[in-house]
Order: structure tokens, then sequence, then C-alpha cells
């Protein structure tokens, strides 16, 4: 009986070890695919428990119908643009201003086609504001003069025709912040004067006054919405963030050396020198708290949301100058930007796409907007002013 | 006899002695909050820390209040960390500290946190498209203008003390004066104050702060006939593409006094002065001849008595 018991344990052992061999022979998975003795030449040929790296997905760039997302709208300098969104039967189109003539041409971001759709002239055109309808525009004429007179027009957007009329006094800054209505400052002795022009009834109306002139107004939607202001950033120089509202300007708790900022209702994306080096900061207003960002990211290029904590920002992964934005101010320094999407609720961010490797371009990203309708960026590269467009 | 006279001396003279002591003034004058900062802005974290030296015996115990509330958690603490309030919003600082025989002094302090900011706008030369602020070089003309609160509070009933290396800019207070001039003296920093008081002496905000003066840097842009000057600075050289191209020399933070009407203003192509009859001094229109080659163009502008207005750089076109 024993000797019995012996020979059945002594099998059933066998048959255990017989089973692992076969199970580690013919299905177990080398860490290393070159330790695979030899191909057993099971089923067909293939190779069979080697772990191959999988590939990086890359970045998905095209559209269905062949379209690379990213794409140079222009080769001529764009002074300023805007897309007008589709209709029922008629497809997004893109008006912009030509730097250095002033003419309006008429581009189609699908098949590039495009035509002029005005040749007046405004000499030396360095920058343009659209109305979002596209019937209204106004062009500085020359980047040689701080302040001067700006041309304001009207568009039929059928004839082609633009009507056009000088709007006088030391305009520094302006912008079209709805289809009726343009925001400017002019330099006066008190200061730095906002004013606001109704491009229908031609009636100008004061807002606010700043009491120093170096100044970066942000404007907001209306000429009685929320505006931001803060003197013009330098490394060397302390900066500081101010709200305007109502006439009267309120000091938000943020300044810095080298302090620049773009702001909504919820959040504040701001820049400013910290240990010797510039950094990046998310303020949450409600909460009263500033966070940094691990990266170095150049408010004025970024787009906000109305409100919220998502935006987007071009950056580069590079050592910014201890003299900066000076120097990328005095054209000194570019970049190479990526498009990224970051959100501060999360402190999360993607790449959309990275420009040089898509275009082989030194992209330098700047007046960055977004149109929902078509859910297309447009921006204009800084280094030869061409009109470009990303769609996601 | 004698020993009454000894038992009086034991009984009174330890009683004069105390008087003695209390007539030593333990009051507030000598017992004080120190603020660190001395004058905090709104939301910010400041410090409040107690100076005793001067008291005549070390106290035994220090408690706290803040709007009236004592902190036991800060019991015995020499400093306590606070958070100041709004703008307009005051904070009352009580600090108690006891004595041995049973007797405290008190100290209070009220921080009303303003923000006093300081705009430093130099009267140096920028380009027009250039979308930062000028920096003040030495010599250069510098305007400064205080904003109390973003502006709520009116300059008009208020006294500023401006002093610069600490020496009073004119001459002293004045009322309503907001904004300043002065020239930029010599030395890589200088410091420049200002103290704020109501008409009747209490001081509502003070900053003092270090300027930094830099030397003016030059940098060339090509002009073109259609679009003006372009904003990407010449590095290293320029490729004369065409017969001709013109370029204009922009020596930032130069005070705009010396840009306007400059003593020594000058070009030079390959060591050789050039006779520019450009219609702007800064720009100069160069042309090939029909020839290629390198040459090595230099600009250099300065004032002939404050020398350190000025600056020289070169560039290499290649033709």
């Amino acid at each position: 009986m024993k000797q019995k018991t012996l020979i059945i344990g002594g099998i059933i052992i066998i048959l255990i070890l017989l089973f692992v061999w076969v199970y580690l022979l013919f299905f177990s998975t080398p860490k290393d695919p070159s330790q695979v003795f030899t191909d057993l030449g099971i089923g067909g040929g293939e190779e069979t428990g080697i772990v191959i790296p999988p590939e990086e997905d890359p970045i998905d760039t095209t559209v269905t119908n062949g379209l690379s997302k990213l794409r140079q709208l222009t080769t001529k300098p764009v002074a300023g643009f805007v897309e007008i969104p589709a209709t029922n039967t008629i497809p997004a189109y893109v008006y912009y201003t030509e730097a250095g003539t002033g003419h309006i041409y008429k581009i189609d971001p699908m098949s590039g086609n495009e035509e002029r759709v005005s040749n007046t002239t405004i000499a030396e055109a360095s920058y343009a504001s659209f109305s979002p309808s596209g019937n209204y525009v106004a062009i500085r004429s020359s980047n040689d003069k701080r302040s001067e007179d700006i041309t304001v027009g009207k568009l039929d957007l059928e004839t082609g025709s633009l009507v056009t009329e000088s709007l006088s006094g030391q305009i520094e800054d302006f912008k079209i912040v709805n289809n009726s209505e343009l925001l400017y400052s002019s330099r006066e002795v008190s200061g730095l004067v906002g004013h606001s022009y109704n491009l229908n009834t031609k009636v100008k109306k004061d807002l606010f006054t700043v009491p120093f002139y170096e100044a970066v107004i942000l404007w907001g939607s209306t000429g009685n919405s929320s505006h931001y202001v803060y003197p013009k950033s330098s490394y060397a120089l302390e900066g500081f963030l101010y709200e305007v509202k109502d006439g009267t300007l309120n000091r938000l708790p943020l300044e810095g050396f080298g302090f620049s900022a773009k702001a909504n209702s919820d959040m504040v994306l701001y820049n400013k020198i910290s240990g010797d080096k510039a950094s990046s900061y998310i303020y949450d207003r409600q909460a009263n708290v500033s966070r940094p960002l691990d990266a170095v990211v150049v408010p004025e290029k970024c787009y906000l949301l109305k409100s919220g904590f998502e935006f987007v920002c071009p950056f580069e992964n590079t050592t910014i100058p201890f003299r900066f934005p000076d120097e990328w101010y005095m054209g000194k320094m570019s970049f190479k930007d990526s498009l990224w999407r970051l959100d501060a609720d999360s402190m999360t961010g993607e790449e959309m796409v990275d420009t040089f490797a898509e275009s082989s371009r030194e992209i330098d990203i700047t007046g960055l907007d977004f149109y929902p309708d078509s859910s297309t960026f447009y921006f204009i590269n800084k280094n030869d002013n061409t009109l470009w467009l990303y769609e996601i | 006899m004698k020993y009454l006279v000894f038992l009086f001396l034991l009984i009174l003279l330890p009683s004069g002695f105390s008087v003695a002591q209390t007539n030593l003034g333990y009051g507030d004058q000598t017992l004080s909050i120190v603020l660190d900062p001395i004058y905090p802005a709104p939301n910010t974290t400041f410090t409040a820390s107690a100076d005793d030296y001067a008291l005549p015996v070390q106290g035994n115990s220090i408690k706290w209040f803040v709007d009236g509330k004592q902190l036991t958690e800060a019991n015995n603490q020499r400093e306590i960390t606070l958070q100041s309030k709004s703008t307009g919003k005051d904070t009352v600082i009580e600090l108690v500290v006891s004595l041995p025989g049973g007797t405290t002094v008190s100290a209070k302090s009220v921080v009303s946190p303003s923000y006093l900011d300081l705009i430093i706008e130099p009267q140096t030369r920028t380009p027009a498209f250039y979308k930062g602020r000028a920096l003040p070089s030495v010599g250069s003309v510098i305007n400064a203008t205080a904003i109390i609160n973003g502006g709520k509070v009116s300059a008009n009933n208020l006294m500023y003390t401006w002093r610069l290396n600490g020496k009073a800019l004119e001459n002293g207070s004045v009322r309503g004066k907001s904004r300043i001039s002065f020239q930029m003296p010599q030395g890589r920093f200088v410091t420049l104050s200002l103290e704020v008081t109501t008409l009747s002496g209490e001081v509502i905000a003070k900053k003092i702060f270090d300027l930094q003066s830099v030397e003016p840097t030059l940098a060339f842009y090509e002009v073109s006939t259609l679009y003006g000057l372009k904003e990407r600075a010449v590095i290293g050289g320029l490729s004369l593409i065409g017969n001709s191209v013109s370029v204009r020399a922009e020596p930032y933070y130069l005070d705009l006094n010396i840009f306007n009407y400059p003593k020594i203003l000058e070009w030079k192509v390959d060591g050789n002065q050039l006779n520019n009859n450009s219609q702007n001094p800064y720009e100069i229109t160069l042309a090939s001849g029909g020839l290629g080659g390198v040459s090595e163009v230099s600009f250099h502008v300065r004032d002939s008595i404050q020398l350190l207005q000025g600056v020289q750089d070169k560039f290499q076109i290649n033709f």
C-alpha cells in the first residue's frame, strides 16, 4: 500500500513538472526578446510571446478632407484679421488687412483662394482691428509713431467699398470690441485716457483715466465692462495690475518686476521675475490664491476664455533670458512655439501642436484668437507677420 | 532706639524702592510693537514683534490681542504672524506684557493697509513699436507717479515727501505732489523713497526701493519703404538683397534730450565716416555700388558733457 502511494505521488509530481515545462516552453515570455532560443514555428511563423514596445501615436494633424490642421494662410504680412463664421449658405471666410498697404483681402481658409475686397491704400499699415461682423475696420498707418490719428473704415462686404474717416487724437492703442464700439486710448495731460467711439453714431465717450502713460490696456468686450491696466513690462521695473470698472481703478493684489498679465473674471495669468528669472503664475480671484506654473509662458501671447480656468498658450521649452521680456520686445530673440491647452483648475496641460515640427518654420505666435464656430485658432507669426491657422 | 531706627528703615526702604521702580515708567513708551513690513499691503502676511528691550525688568508673560480678541495660541510668543485685511479695513493689535510684581504694560498698533504704487517712467528712447517700458540711464530724466489704492485716495489732501538717496526732493513735503521728476544720479542703483501722510501728519503709506540704471544699448533694424521699420533686430549681420538697404539705429535708453540733440552722431563703414544725407540722422541707406563683399557698419551717438549718455555698436553687411 505504501509503495502504491509512493508510485502514485511520484507520477503526479512528474505530471505537474511536465505541465509546467510545457507551459514555460510554449506560452511564457522572455523579458528580453533576444533571449528566445529558437522559433518553434507554431502558427505560420509568427513570433509569439515577444513584446514589441508600442509606437507612440503621433499627434493627429490631418483633417478628414486631407488638409493639415496647421496651415499658413497668407504669404503677405498681415496687420489684422477676423473670421466671419459660416452661414447655412456661405462658408466661413477670413478678412485680413495687408500690412504696408492697408488693402483688405478675403480668403477661404479651406481652399486658400483669396480676393482683394478693398484697394484703399493706408500707407505703412501696421495694425488693424476688425469688428466681429467684418463691417468695420480700424487701421494704424505707421509703426514709427507712438500715437497718431487712425483710419476707421466701414466695409461693404458685397461690393468691397471702404468708406473711411480719420479718428483724430494722440491715439496710442485701439480695438474694435463689438459690432458698434471702438475702444481706444490717448495721451492727455491727466494721463492715458480710455475712450469709447460708437461706430454708428460717431459719439465719443470718456471711460477712464490712468494717471500714467506707459500702460498696457486689456480691453473688455464693451466700453462698460471691466478692463485691465498695468504698466508696460520690463525686467528692471515693477508693475501692478488694476481692474478698471465704471471709471475707477481697483488695485488687484498682483505685482512684480517684469510683470505682464491676461485676466478674465475667474483668474489672472501673470508673469513676474522671481529669483532672478521670469516665472508664470495663476491667480484664482475667488480664492485669492496664486499658484506657480511649471513652465514659463508669455501671458500676452495666450488666449483666455471669458471665464473659467482654461486657456491656450504658445510655449517653447527654452531658457528664458534674464532681460525678459525686454529682449523679446526688441526683436533680439524669438520663439519656436508649440500650442498648449492648459487647465489652471486641475493644473494639467496638453500639447496641441508643435508648429516647428509640423511646418519646419520658426513660428513666434502672437495675436492668438479662437473662433468656436469653426473650432479654429488663428495667429500671426511675429517673425514675418504671416497669418496661420490651427484647427482643433 | 537704634533698633527702632533700624526697624523703620527695614520697613520703609523696600516700599520706597518699589515706588522708585514704578516711577521708572514702565508705561507704553518703553514697550512697542514692531511691524514687518512697516506698512503692510492689503491681504498680505506681516509679522508683529514685541520690542520690550527698553523695559527695566523682563516681563514674565506676553499676551497678544487682535481686534480685541486674545490670541491664546500666541501666549508668551515674542512674534506673531498675521494677515492684513483689504484696503480701508484696519487691524488693531495690542500687546500686554506682565511684569514681576503684578503690573502690566501694553502697546497698541493699528494696521491700515494701503497700496502705494510707484510707477517709474524714464524719459529715455525706445522705438514706437516697442511694447515694453523704457529704462533709466545715468543722467536721464525720470518721471515717477504715486498711486494709493488705485487712485481712490485723492492726492490733493495728502502730503508727499520724496527722497532720492536720502535727500529730500522739492526741499521737503509738498501737498498733492503725487508726481515728480528727477535726474538719475551716478551709480548703478539709487534709492527712491516716498512717504505719504495726511495733512495732520499721520503716515498713510511709505515705500522705499532701489531703482537700477542701465547703459544705453543699440539695436539696428531694417527700414522698409512699404512696411516701415521691421521689428526684428539685425543680429550679427545683414545680407543686402537688391541694390540697397536702409538701416535705422535705435539707441535704447538714451535720454530723450540727448537723442533729439546729440552732440556726437556718426556712421562709419569700415572705419570711414560717412556723410549721411538721410532726413533721419539715425537712418542710413547702404548701396552695393555693383561690388560684392563684406563691410562693417558702425554707429556712434553720445553727448559731449554727459559722457555716459551714449552708445556705439556695429554690424556686418554682406553684399
